[in-house]
């Protein structure tokens, strides 16, 4: 931490440095164990409060997938000193409000103005320390469904919707924390209970297990001052205790075909990669922007414009905490089929680890989009919040952005060969959604 | 690594006399005590920032938000157009979309490859009353992005090859348009309203097929000029930086004698209050919505009508959504919004919700709009709810330069007063509860309604038939099943 605070007295003290996107911060921690970490940025009189549990649909276990987001859901539902709806007394003074639940961790955040930073405060600390008194079975019923009804309206509604957590089922064996989908299934959704409600609370929603930011106008001393009223006397609780996890890894290809009511055949591949922030991480960042990103690019060249197989196709590193995925998505032309595709993808994928390897300019023109990324995270308080909650959670330091651009900058043609040829030549799913009318004679 | 040294640690090593804690004197909560809401702090002053607003010589106007606080600059030329009046719907879309596929001695690639090296965006996008070209950029790279910009708005290329690889993309936008409830819906709605006008008629695998570049290099020149556009800055530059810039590659695009852009027509609304139903058989979910005609952006009552509309459906905290997610549990959510086009506003308050409750959810809603006219009008304390959102939101619009944007764009393009930024916070607290009751119960005609549902006819056909309007079953392109 010291670099920083020196940065803040000192200045940047090169050129290059100068350039650099830095987000100043102050991190310090509560006796109960909650992150304090506080950014000031007065360029207008707003405040974003945000509040990181360290807890996801990773933490699930056997038979309630899907909890940890209804268990978002029952955070907005009133705590001991705030009755009835989270949203009434903030939407009143102008907030933006949401939560949001992904593998990896919840969070929830405020977008505030600037004298109403006690509010906020007095809000999160309320349902971080008094939620279980103003929880019953009626507003767990009642969320219950609004969950399921926004399953229906997110994934089983719209055509491919279920495509992902079939992906996700069939890389990462049961029992890994990824074979599931935060959205969890009907079933399961059906089965929670209060018991699981107050369980989960306290185990996973203790201050040791959470980190809070304010970003934007205020000071310091208020704020700090604020915190410690607000938060301070929330005890804190065992340390949540987390599952081991074998890395998830497949032994053979695995081909799933299914047929829909959809429009066109579509194909998702998947292999296992280096997870969020390990070594090849941002390598394959950089191998998916020139095999997929912009007119030029491997694929889309290929694919699209020569062959004319796909009529588009994307390729992504997604990073997770325990793995990540390597997943190349590609909707097949019309008049040519997936199995098409997925061959000429892995002609391309070849070649690029044989005679074809990547090349300088396209390495560099790569990392330039990811060196710009960090800088339209600077341009709101929410995106520098955010940016500062991720870097705590991942790396235990709010200040990473420097290595985390560091490791942009290390990589090279070379580097983007070895990792494409350690992850791509591995085993990987493929899964394949069809029109009915495309299903071959006979079935499979 | 967990890395944590508190401040006061930092300051206790400094050669100073020992540091009392500033903290020690403040109270903590106990989370096992009831408490009362917290004061605000004291009131920031707070004075929105300005817009600048330049001309170039061939008279385009250039309004500037200047914001140093990344290095970042974004540049729009906006244009008016009507897309709704092309002969094959879809042109005017298409042709922008197309812009940077070619450009003067540029390929789609070196264009893309251009912008790629650069970390710049060059996007755009048309709707039927709109289209825009914009740009993205670090500020290191400004003069090279507006550079491609220019050739790109100026001497586009259309290539035939480029063409046919985007016509796949349209032909399987509809496809999916097709399958998708949501897409549905409003597809089915527009041609409701509109018929054949306006973007009425939906798009249409077919309507790709009878475009050609020759009809988009056509509808470029007739209806791109510098006469209907404005240029819109926002980011780290200043007005005497970019306007200077933006001179030297826009200011001697001259003028031709562009077609104007058509007035709207008015849309044509069912004699009565009317169901359509677009069948979806096993949809997981119905999407429920009901459309009226409003006033526009113009009329001296829209920040009454707006107030009106955000009591009954505009927020989270709002009507519909407490009623229908909060209270019944039909929907992940329910809302209801003015589209105000520089032609006809419609307002729409939608809702996908579970099939088996399709029936209560139209029952609900339609109680809503039936009691916010009667029995339970809008209320002091819900306006005063809504004034406090706007105003104590306020300053949150400025964060970024694209709200101030936005509204310079909305003056030109709708022709609203040159002091409507200044005036709007004036214009929304004056707002009394009689005048939002009343440019409601103006506004909103009961008797023609449009309802539309698209969902699983076998499940929800006899609760459709027992809500008691006429039921109008229509294919997913709008148009009655059987005729």
């Amino acid at each position: 931490m010291l670099p920083l605070l020196t940065a803040l007295v000192l200045g940047p003290t090169s050129a290059s440095a100068q350039e650099d996107p830095e987000i100043p911060f102050e991190k310090y921690e509560l006796d109960n164990g909650l992150d304090v970490i506080l950014a000031q940025d007065t360029s207008t009189p707003i405040v974003y409060v945000s509040v990181w549990y360290h807890v996801g649909s990773k933490d699930e276990t056997e038979g309630l997938t899907g909890f940890a987001h209804l268990f978002e859901h029952l955070m907005f539902q009133g705590s001991l000193s705030v009755e009835g709806e989270y949203f009434e007394p903030l939407q009143k003074v102008g907030a933006s409000i949401n939560g949001t639940t992904s593998f990896d961790r919840t969070n929830y955040f405020e977008g505030v103005p600037a004298r109403h930073l006690p509010l906020a405060l007095f809000m999160e600390s309320d349902r971080m320390g008094s939620l279980l008194p103003a929880l019953d079975q009626a507003k767990l019923d009642e969320q219950r469904d609004v969950v399921k009804n926004e399953r229906r309206q997110r994934y089983e509604n719209p055509p491919y919707g279920e495509a992902y957590k079939d992906m996700m089922a069939a890389l990462y064996p049961e029992g890994h924390p990824y074979h599931h989908v935060p959205i969890g299934s009907h079933e399961d959704l059906t089965a929670a209970s209060l018991d699981d409600v107050k369980t989960f609370f306290s185990t996973w929603y203790v201050p040791n297990n959470a980190s809070l930011v304010i970003s934007g106008d205020f000071d310091p001393m208020v704020a700090k001052r604020l915190v410690k009223e607000n938060f301070g006397g929330i005890p804190r609780g065992p340390d949540p205790v987390r599952r081991e996890v074998q890395t998830a890894s497949l032994s053979a290809d695995k081909v799933i075909r299914q047929y829909d009511e959809v429009p066109e055949q579509r194909v998702w591949m998947a292999w296992h990669s280096p997870s969020f922030y390990a070594p090849g991480d941002a390598d394959l960042d950089i191998l998916s922007s020139l095999l997929s990103d912009g007119k030029e690019s491997r694929l889309y060249q290929r694919l699209v414009k020569e062959k004319k197989l796909a009529r588009s196709i994307n390729a992504s590193q997604q990073s997770g905490l325990y793995g990540s995925r390597y997943v190349i998505q590609a909707s097949a032309a019309p008049g040519h089929s997936t199995d098409e595709v997925v061959a000429e993808v892995m002609a391309v994928l070849e070649e690029l680890q044989a005679d074809a390897a990547p090349t300088t300019a396209e390495v560099e023109s790569a990392r330039a989009g990811f060196e710009r990324h960090f800088f339209e995270n600077l341009q709101t308080i929410q995106g520098k919040g955010e940016t500062l909650q991720s870097y705590n959670m991942f790396q235990g330091d709010p200040g990473y952005m420097k290595n985390d651009l560091a490791r942009y900058r290390a990589v090279s043609p070379d580097t983007v060969k070895t990792w494409a040829g350690k992850v791509l030549s591995t085993p990987h799913v493929e899964l394949h959604i069809w029109p009915e009318a495309d299903k071959p004679e006979g079935g499979e | 690594m967990r890395a944590i040294v508190p401040l006061t640690l930092l300051l206790a090593a400094c050669p100073k006399p020992a540091e009392v804690d500033p903290l020690a004197d403040v109270q903590v909560h106990d989370p096992a005590v009831k408490r009362d809401f917290p004061e605000p702090l004291p009131e920031t002053p707070f004075e929105a920032p300005k817009v600048e607003t330049r001309k170039l010589s061939n008279g385009m106007q250039v309004v500037i938000a200047s914001n140093n606080e990344v290095p970042l600059v974004r540049v729009e030329m906006a244009f008016k157009v009507a897309g709704f009046a092309d002969e094959v719907p879809g042109t005017a879309r298409v042709t922008f979309d197309m812009l940077n596929e070619g450009a003067g001695d540029l390929s789609a690639e070196q264009i893309s490859g251009k912008l790629k090296a650069m970390a710049s965006t060059l996007s755009t996008r048309a709707g039927v009353t709109s289209g825009s070209v914009q740009i993205s950029t670090l500020k290191r790279n400004l003069a090279a992005t507006l550079d491609l910009m220019e050739t790109v708005v100026e001497e586009p290329t259309f290539p035939a090859e480029e063409w046919e690889l985007r016509k796949v993309q349209y032909i399987a936008g509809v496809k999916q348009a097709k399958a998708d409830p949501n897409s549905i819906a409003s597809r089915v709605r527009s041609h409701v309203i509109y018929g054949d006008a306006y973007g009425g008629e939906v798009e249409q695998e077919a309507h790709f097929e009878a475009m050609s570049p020759d009809t988009m290099k056509t509808w470029w020149k007739t209806y791109a000029g510098p006469e209907n556009a404005i240029l819109l800055v926002g980011g780290d530059v200043t007005a005497d930086e970019i306007v200077p810039m933006l001179e030297e590659r826009f200011g001697s695009w001259k003028p031709e004698g562009i077609q104007s852009p058509e007035a709207a027509p008015e849309p044509k609304w069912p004699d009565a209050s009317t169901l359509y139903l677009v069948d979806k058989p096993g949809a997981a979910q119905s999407v429920v919505s009901v459309v009226n005609e409003v006033g526009t952006r113009t009329d001296p009552d829209w920040f009454q009508w707006d107030m009106g509309m955000d009591v009954l459906g505009g927020l989270f905290v709002s009507r519909m959504n407490m009623n229908l997610r909060e209270d019944k549990a039909y929907t992940y959510g329910a809302r209801c919004r003015t589209s105000a086009l520089d032609g006809p506003g419609i307002a729409v308050c939608s809702a996908s919700v579970k099939t088996a409750v399709t029936g209560p959810s139209l029952v609900e809603i339609r109680k809503e709009l039936t009691e916010i006219r009667g029995e339970r009008p809008i209320t002091d304390d819900e306006i005063a709810y809504m004034k406090s959102t706007t105003v104590n939101g306020y300053p949150r619009r400025f964060e970024t330069p694209s709200t101030m944007l936005g509204e310079q764009e909305a003056i030109w393009r709708y022709g609203l007063p040159a002091d409507w930024p200044a005036t709007y916070l004036d214009n929304v607290t004056a707002v009394t509860r009689d005048q939002a009751q009343a440019a409601f119960e103006k506004h909103w005609d009961p008797n023609a309604e449009v309802w539309i549902v698209v969902g699983d006819k076998s499940v929800i056909g006899d609760d459709l038939e027992a809500f008691g309007l006429p039921v109008v079953e229509l294919d997913v392109d709008g148009n009655p099943i059987g005729e």
